[in-house]
């Protein structure tokens, strides 16, 4: 269950991570495609209609320069537009006849006189001015018949002396403007027309906008012939681009204006097809963001979900080494370190059994400090009170023996209280260089035991007179075989025990003290040396006895162990270091 | 409640939003603006309700195309705007019809109501002021002697300013820039009013030759090739070729796209005996909504808006509070104005020119003498004016 929601997690930060960006930079696509696209369509189709504009205008132009340089050339030296003979009557025919021929625009040329009556070529098309005001020519707005719409191009024919002699009137063949329209390469749904000043269509590529019919009223024509030069309008669901050709030139423009129209859907299609296109590609990157997310959400939770489970057979206690969980980078890691931990954890358990055992002794050292304390006092009166009697008594006295033993005694018992304390303040009297022959404290013990020893019935032999000295102190060590004794006496009611020393190796002795009882069992062997550890009944044992003679022994750097003595019961044995000197011999 | 006061408070807002505007046909204006002056006027009728449907008529056909529109009054347009040479023709045709009172009452400047008048009745109203005046680059150091008194002086200091590379004078070749020299020899383009032929005499050949004169000596700056004069000019001015140009406000921005300093850039001096003009609007006879055209017209002089395009196209105002508003260059356009005389009020004025500036190019190309140009240019005002008097 944890483990499938992390990998749920996992998928959803991947996917959140790629949807962040994927669409910051699809709105920021959209957005620029969108305005960056539609105002390169606008000046793309700008570009054009400047062109086809230029094109139709040098057209015009061009033919305005022939017919100009003709009239100026036909009035240079006449009065007047009347032919001078016949000879000039069939030069003037020429004349027209060749800007018939090598002007393709020009259909008809018409010379008439200043007052408008026809010279030569025919009669003055209707409609047409003879350019007064217009700066000595012009081209006029369409004319539409049966044979096609013309323009007419009316140029003032002046003579040297810039006299008004007649005027040319070349009527323009209309059909290169819609040849013009049709050479242009339109993108899709796009239609061209050119209208005149009025708004009447004069060629168009749209079907519906027939050459002749006005086309005022509509808005993109209505801007185009308003505007002063070139603009584009919106509506509709349709784009136009215009251009009025009458700002091409300030005195000599053509009252005609070119509008480039086309559906928006096709002309932003390269703008959709790029918007539909940052769409599948988002939603391919949102898919395969998943996909990846997914394999690597499994290859990623994998091992998290091995070290959980690892980690809960750890907090049940089961510290015992495994081979550590493998992983990509920190997992590895982890599986690694939660394997070093659970090592940790396990001699961090021994290590607190340790110290609960350290607590135990802490609180031991606790009680004993106050036990000695209230015992201290007693004993003082004790042996105060046992000086004081022996003082009375002559030296052969009967009690003397008997009260001298008593002052002893006492005297040993303070000098184990003080022993207790010194346990409880975790003195080192190690510090002491002590040093004790074995020998005399083993004579001390047995004299002290003698009772005890007759009492049950036991044997105690101590053979340690020529042992070397020890580091240890003397008041310690007789405590130490006090108490092995005892309890070899307590375990072996009416056996044999003795107490014997031999060499080890590194300097270093062994002293025994061994009994033929029922022995310490090997599972008990380590325990019975922690303090309130008995077998004897309350009121017999206190379970101090070997806690106290551990605690002497360590404290002097000594060590102290049990096995089975050679004669079957229990050896208690003392591995000490030898004193390098032997100091002279300590009174108890 | 609250949710009440919202929605009473919305339908506020939106009924305030339509209330002022006037709903109704387009207003349709013909025009003969320059690209620069149709750009701004684009900007003023955005978005304006009644909207305005604008067609542009170039200056070289406009007077004939609109003589046809109107003769027909088919297709007929509301406002027209117009050069005050045509406002006589079209007024002695009955063609225009005048402005409401509220507007005439307008603090039209002398100058300009002048020219929108006929036969002492305001028949239009004046959009902006013009006529020929001297322009110097601001920077460049006047000539001597400066400012010219006369033409002879304007001759001398535009003869000084002649170097290698640099011509003194610019101008163009059209009887219209004639017309100071014509009036520095003490003669006139035909006036119409009073049946004189003008160019009659001595000084009107003397004129001519004079231009021809300084053509040839290289004062007078080339003519560059008909129909491209205007972008000729400006640039020839920018390139500092020209130490002074005779032109007049049209060619103000023209003259300040092609120079670094735009329109701060330009001097202006008065010149003497130079033509004084006007462009109007005018509501046609014709017109289907004269009242909305007015309201057009209206706004298209107010003062604010005359001194907006004084700022941004040099054109000088024709209200006195216009006048105060307006941009430093306009300002010195009107001063430099002051003492040019407007050419002869008469319904033949503007057809003059047809024949006079043919004949000045033949003269200055050198193809006619000043006599002979001349003896064409009086044979056909002759006509003309025996035409004008049936
Ligand atoms: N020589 C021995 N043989 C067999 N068991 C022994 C021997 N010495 C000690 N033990 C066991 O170890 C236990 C602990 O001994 P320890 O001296 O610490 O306490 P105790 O003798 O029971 O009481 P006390 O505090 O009076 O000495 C004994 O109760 C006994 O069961
Ligand atoms: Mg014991």
């Amino acid at each position: 269950m944890r483990r499938r929601s992390l990998a749920l997690r996992v998928i959803g930060v991947l996917t959140l991570a790629a949807l962040i960006p994927t669409l910051a930079i699809g709105t920021l696509a959209f957005a620029r495609t969108r305005a960056d696209l539609e105002r390169e369509v606008v000046r793309g189709h700008l570009a054009l209609i400047r062109a086809l504009g230029a094109g139709l205008d040098a057209t015009l132009q061009d033919a305005r320069r022939t017919v100009e340089i003709a009239a100026a050339t036909w009035a240079d030296t006449r009065v007047d537009a009347a032919p001078a003979s016949e000879l000039d009557r069939r030069a003037t025919e020429r004349l027209l006849a060749r800007l018939d021929r090598d002007v393709p625009v020009i259909a008809r040329v018409t010379i008439v006189d200043p007052t408008g009556a026809p010279v030569a070529g025919g009669a003055l098309p209707p409609g047409v001015d003879l350019g007064a005001r217009s700066f000595g020519g012009y081209v006029g707005d369409a004319a539409f018949s049966a044979e096609g719409a013309h323009v007419p191009l009316v140029v003032q024919a002046r003579s040297r002396t810039g006299a008004l002699v007649g005027v040319f009137v070349a009527e323009i063949d209309l059909g290169f403007v819609a040849e013009a329209l049709r050479g242009a390469r339109l993108g899709a749904g796009a239609t061209v027309t050119v209208v005149d000043g009025r708004g009447t269509v004069v060629a168009s590529t749209d079907r519906r906008a027939a050459v002749g019919t006005s086309r005022k009223g509509d808005v993109a024509i209505d801007r185009a012939l308003g505007a002063a030069a070139e603009g584009h309008t919106s509506r509709a669901d349709e784009l136009a681009v215009f251009r009025n050709l009458a700002s091409y030139q300030s005195l000599r423009g053509v009252r005609w204006a070119i509008v480039l129209t086309q559906p928006e859907r096709d002309a932003y299609a390269v703008a959709a097809a790029t918007r539909r296109l940052t769409l599948l590609v988002a939603v391919i990157a949102l898919a395969l963001a998943l996909a990846v997310g997914a394999f690597l959400a499994a290859r990623l939770t994998r091992p998290l979900a091995a070290l959980a489970t690892r980690a809960d057979a750890i907090a049940h206690g089961d510290t015992a080494p495994t081979p550590p969980i493998r992983g990509p980078g920190e997992v590895g890691v982890l599986g690694a370190r939660i394997e070093e931990m659970a090592g940790r954890i396990g001699e961090r358990a021994e290590l607190q059994a340790a110290l609960a055992r350290g607590d135990r002794l802490a609180s031991v050292g606790v009680m004993a400090a106050q036990v000695a304390h209230e015992i201290n006092n007693p004993l003082t009166t004790v042996l105060g009170y046992a000086a004081l009697l022996a003082e009375d008594k002559p030296a052969d006295h009967a009690d003397r023996a008997g009260l001298e033993l008593i002052a002893d005694e006492a005297t040993r018992m303070k000098a184990i209280v003080a022993g207790l304390l010194g346990y409880a303040r975790a003195e080192t009297d190690g510090d002491r260089a002590a040093a004790v022959a074995p020998g005399e404290i083993g004579r001390l013990v047995a004299a002290l035991l003698a009772p005890a020893v007759r009492k049950a019935k036991a044997s105690l032999t101590v053979t340690l007179d020529d042992a070397p000295a020890i580091a240890f102190d003397g008041h310690a060590l007789q405590q130490v075989l006090v108490n092995l004794v005892t309890n070899a006496l307590h375990a072996a009611p009416g056996g044999a025990i003795t107490v014997s020393w031999g060499p080890l190796p590194g300097g270093r002795i062994a002293l025994d003290v061994c009994d033929d009882g029922p022995g310490v069992p090997p599972a008990e062997r380590a325990r019975v040396f922690d303090p309130f550890v008995t077998t004897k009944p309350a009121g017999v044992g206190t379970g101090l006895g070997l806690a106290v003679v551990r605690h002497l022994v360590t404290r002097a750097g000594a060590a102290i162990a049990v096995d089975d003595a050679p004669a079957g019961g229990a050896r208690f044995r003392l591995t000490v270091a030898t004193a390098p000197v032997v100091p002279p011999a300590e009174a108890p | 409640m609250q949710v009440r006061i919202w929605i009473a408070g919305a339908l506020a807002l939106a009924a305030c939003d339509r209330a002022p505007r006037a709903e109704g046909p387009p207003v349709r204006f013909a025009h003969t603006l320059a690209p620069a002056e149709a750009a701004a006027l684009d900007e003023l009728i955005a978005g304006r309700a009644p909207a305005v449907e604008a067609t542009l008529l170039p200056f070289s056909r406009a007077e004939a195309v609109l003589g046809a529109t109107l003769a027909s009054a088919d297709d007929c347009p509301d406002l027209l705007r117009i050069d005050a040479t045509w406002l006589p023709a079209l007024a002695a045709a009955g063609r225009v019809s005048p402005p409401p009172p509220a507007l005439a009452a307008r603090a039209w400047l002398p100058a300009g109501r002048e020219l929108a008048s006929w036969d002492g009745r305001l028949l239009a109203v004046p959009m902006s002021l013009d006529g020929l005046v001297l322009i110097r680059p601001a920077t460049a150091a006047p000539p001597t002697p400066w400012p010219p008194a006369d033409l002879a002086q304007l001759e001398a200091a535009a003869a000084a300013a002649t170097t290698a590379g640099r011509h003194g004078l610019g101008l163009r070749v059209d009887g219209y820039w004639l017309v100071p020299f014509l009036r520095g020899h003490g003669v006139d383009v035909a006036d119409g009013t009073r049946g004189t032929l003008g160019i009659d005499g001595a000084g009107a050949e003397a004129a001519l030759a004079d231009l021809a004169a300084l053509f040839a000596r290289g004062v007078i700056a080339p003519p560059p090739a008909p129909g491209a004069e205007a972008e000729h000019e400006a640039a020839a001015f920018a390139r500092g070729e020209l130490a002074i140009l005779i032109s007049g406000p049209w060619a103000y921005p023209a003259l300040a796209t092609a120079g670094a300093d735009g329109l701060g850039g330009l001097a202006i001096d008065a010149l003497p005996g130079a033509p004084r003009g006007a462009q109007l609007l005018a509501v046609p006879s014709c017109a289907r909504a004269p009242e909305r055209a007015w309201e057009l017209a209206g706004e298209l002089t107010a003062p604010a808006t005359q001194a907006a395009w004084s700022r941004r196209l040099g054109a000088v105002p024709t209200t006195e509070d216009g006048l105060a508003a307006a941009a430093p260059l306009a300002r010195a356009t009107y001063a430099a104005l002051a003492a040019a005389r407007p050419l002869p009020r008469h319904p033949l004025s503007a057809a003059l020119f047809d024949d006079l500036s043919p004949a000045v190019a033949a003269v200055v190309a050198g193809d006619a003498t000043p006599a002979e140009a001349l003896d064409g240019v009086r044979r056909a005002w002759t006509r003309a004016l025996a035409a004008g008097a049936r």
